[in-house]
């Protein structure tokens, strides 16, 4: 069954509204920006589409995208939150996709994300996280606890798994600031980077404390803006305007850790099991990986998926980011683009839209020379949500 | 200590109670397996991981643990030291945690508690190094 699936369906299309600190409007409105755009690139027209998958930021929306198009009769809307699974949704919603494509249930389905969080007057976003995930007033109950302790929203909970692996495998700050630096090497090549001015170690350990020990530069970007995917069969896929990206495997895991003894929190993430699916799906090995896109929430969340996705060993993932393997003319080139670190941050579609750029050949100076296959990741909550993707840039034959 | 004031709300009243009484509860089933209070770090958990018992209830606990994890959080106007702790019953928590210097916890140290109550608010648990 799942050869049947693997690369039955590929990726056509894709389309990006303006990105980043731009303002004045609206999620849905650059929604709307991102799927007129992938359909264009695509060669296709809206009503080629009749399915469509959605994934939220952090502004609580329930436009749906085919509302605001006008699109009739879809065969499938659907709509993945900001918790469930977060910034897996993208994987998800390309698996998804490839599922009901070859039901026959549709025939081109387009999956955007959207997300407005930044306002001109700089309001903070932690301000935004805390009104969406507070009823308001002083924090009650057992979350009251961790609230009043300063533990608010993602950024602490992901600095304490980062200690955890720190003090389990000797793994540095350092080290994560040659994740910082390498991923803005690959920004610098990056016409749609909202960061392109390089860095150094020094300037990732002079940037200022978030939660220790993650600092500034560990920490992803923010931005307003949207990216949308067309996805058909890979028999249409052959007449269209792009190369195709076929969808050759895909996995998900959600660990589901016990906050008790034994947890592997900060340890071992989902990625372990996601990736092994995705791989036996694809019918490749984790060496035959050309280009990475890790959903790069932190330097810590690459640093994790290195290992768990086996390029390199368990808790070696710091050492093997210190030697620069991760950068231009590194052995493990990974998050092309420069992430959403350096980039953008459209959550799951950072890495997606990048993913896809390479496996075309289309990256131009960034453009990393072994692109049979990319390896594309999400990641939802703090770790609790992982999916993959193994994307290529050929037909099985 | 600069902790913000917390409020009970139903869930919790027995272990504020406990609280207030310098006490540490934690959540134990009818088997005997004591679980986190919360799913993660989300809603009340409301079935034992273990044995899916839901006759679940707050008992006291020796207040030892060790320290799983630790961060400094920096706020506008403040830093918070703010921990994951393990319980040596097994369950985790996150807590407060008072040390004079950050750079001297240990992952797998030993931790004790003790109880304090910022006005208008009840009664927390604040670990230390035992």
């Amino acid at each position: 069954m799942r050869g049947e699936l693997s690369a039955g369906t590929a990726i056509v299309g894709t389309g990006i509204s303006e990105v980043g600190r731009v303002y004045g409007r609206t999620a849905p409105d650059y929604a709307a920006d991102a799927v007129i755009a992938a359909i264009d690139d695509a060669g296709l027209t809206l009503d080629d589409i009749d399915g469509v998958v959605m994934s939220l930021g952090i502004m609580p929306d329930s436009t749906l995208i085919s509302a605001t198009l006008g699109l009739r009769n879809q065969r499938l809307s659907s709509k993945f939150t900001f918790t469930t699974p977060g910034g897996a949704g993208a994987c998800a919603a390309v698996q998804q996709a490839a599922m009901e494509l070859h039901t026959g249930m549709a025939s081109t389905v387009v999956y955007v994300h959207s997300d407005c969080p930044l306002r001109e007057s700089g309001q903070p976003i932690s301000d935004v996280f805390a009104k969406n995930a507070a009823a308001g007033g002083s924090p009650a109950g057992i979350p009251g606890l961790s609230m009043a302790s300063g533990l608010r929203g993602a950024n602490p909970l992901y600095a304490l798994a980062t200690r955890r692996h720190m003090a389990a495998y000797g793994t540095t700050s350092e080290q994560l600031g040659a994740i910082a630096v390498a991923q803005r090497s690959w920004a610098t090549m990056n016409p749609l980077a909202q960061m392109r001015t390089p860095i150094t170690i020094e300037d990732h350990q002079n940037s200022r404390p978030i939660a220790e020990p993650l600092r500034l530069l560990d920490c992803s970007l923010l931005s307003n803006g949207a990216a949308a995917f067309v996805i058909t069969t890979a028999e249409r896929a052959r007449h269209l305007r792009q190369p195709p990206v076929y969808v050759w495997g895909w996995g998900q895991c959600h660990p589901g850790y016990t906050m008790s003894r034994d947890s592997e929190f900060g340890l071992r993430s989902g990625a372990t099991i996601s990736g092994a699916a995705a791989l036996s799906m694809a019918g490749i090995d984790v060496g035959a990986i050309g280009v990475r896109e890790l959903y790069d929430c932190y330097t810590f969340t690459v640093l994790i998926s290195l290992e768990d996705y086996g390029f390199v060993a368990k808790g070696e993932g710091g050492p093997a980011a210190a030697t620069g393997a991760l950068g231009p003319g590194g052995s493990l080139p990974t998050n092309t683009g420069g992430g959403q670190l350096s980039a953008f941050y459209l959550w799951g579609a950072t890495p997606l839209y990048e993913a896809v750029v390479q496996a075309r050949g289309q990256a131009g100076e960034r453009q990393v020379a072994d692109h049979d296959f990319v390896l594309c990741s999400g990641n939802g909550g703090v770790l609790d949500h992982h999916a993959t993707l193994v994307l290529g840039a050929h037909p099985r034959t | 200590m600069n902790l913000e004031p917390v409020q009970r709300d139903d869930f919790s009243a027995g272990f504020f109670d406990a609280a207030a009484a310098g006490r540490l509860a934690a959540r134990r089933c009818d088997q005997g397996h004591y679980l986190p209070a919360t799913q993660g770090y989300m809603g009340p958990a409301i079935r034992c991981p273990h044995c899916r018992s839901a006759a679940i209830e707050w008992v006291d606990v020796s207040g030892e643990a060790t320290l799983v994890s630790w961060t400094v959080v920096h706020l506008k106007d403040a830093t918070r030291l703010a921990g994951l702790v393990e319980l040596a019953e097994g369950p985790w928590m996150f807590a407060a945690l008072d040390v004079e210097s950050p750079t001297s916890l240990e992952v797998g140290g030993a931790l004790r508690v003790r109880f304090v109550q910022p006005d208008g608010g009840e009664a927390m648990p604040v670990f230390s190094p035992a």
